[in-house]
């Protein structure tokens, strides 16, 4: 079995294709590794914090 | 030796005892009614059978159309939460927001049964197990499991053939967890992500064993955040 390409983000940033966040990628067949690029763990926080604001909780 | 006699009222009253418990106005001889007695249901029988039918009634005997936030938000806890039936919604509306900031249950208890709508179904909980998520036509698994940092268990069964699993905030999922995972990602289909823990991966498989589970799936792109 063909081991297939896997792309680690540098120390402090987040790999990502604007749909696809990690520090680790295990790229599926077809998945080009020239789609990605690095965010900041912080703007990827910001990110998710966004997401978060449309599930905001009611009491 | 001679055998003693209890007083005719004191029978009365031990059959109208006896009929008011049951919900009768049958005659009572005195004869059964030892074995009347003994057929009472005790406290413990009788609450039982009231979570029996309070359960059976939120559930429809098993066969309820959708349980979107069915147990969301603050009301329920581990101890009022407890099924008596599988969660297989029979419509589309699925299992969204099931449990929805629900922070008080942590055992899902039952097998549920992850069919059309999933989203936010256990988004911002506190749940420990989900000891059995089939899924069966799942249509939107978009946050499903956003924010759950307590979840360890979570067995999956059936395919998963579309894209929104992010488990990233479940550092504490399991071993048995994550292969039961990638062991449902359908292999028939291309240009799907699953997203999980770097730090329960890490924990769980040594590098070999990884590399092992995540190339049975390499139609799939697997992160580790």
């Amino acid at each position: 079995m063909n081991k297939r390409k896997v792309i680690q983000a540098n120390d402090g940033m987040i790999l990502t294709n604007g749909e696809i966040y990690g520090k680790t990628v295990y790229l599926a067949d077809g998945v080009s590794d020239k789609d990605f690029y690095e965010i900041t763990e912080a703007e990827y926080e910001s990110i998710l914090a966004a997401q978060s604001d449309n599930n905001t909780e009611v009491i | 030796m001679g055998q003693g006699f209890i007083s005719k009222y004191i029978l009365r009253d031990i059959a109208d005892f006896i009929r008011k418990r049951k919900g009768t106005t049958a005659e009572i001889k005195p004869v059964d009614m030892k074995a009347e007695l003994e057929s009472i249901p005790t406290y413990e029988q009788g609450k039982q059978a009231e979570h029996d039918l309070l359960w059976g009634n939120l559930q429809q005997n098993g066969k309820r159309a959708h349980y979107n936030s069915a147990f969301a938000y603050t009301g329920w806890n581990d101890e009022i939460y407890d099924p008596i039936f599988p969660i297989t919604p029979l419509n589309s509306n699925g299992i969204g927001n099931i449990f929805f900031w629900n922070q008080r249950i942590t055992d899902t208890k039952v097998p549920i049964t992850a069919t059309g709508n999933c989203s936010n179904a256990f988004a911002n909980t506190k749940i420990i197990r989900i000891p059995k998520l089939i899924f069966e036509g799942a249509t939107n698994i978009n946050s499903m499991f956003l924010n759950c940092p307590e979840l360890e268990e979570l067995i999956c069964e059936g395919i998963i053939d579309i894209t929104g699993i992010d488990l990233h905030w479940s550092t504490k999922l399991s071993k048995a967890s994550i292969i039961s995972i990638i062991n449902c990602l359908s292999i028939t289909t291309s240009g799907l992500s699953i997203t999980l823990s770097k730090e329960a991966v890490d924990n769980a498989f040594t590098a070999e064993e990884w590399t092992a589970l995540e190339q049975t799936r390499p139609n799939w792109t697997i992160s580790l955040v």
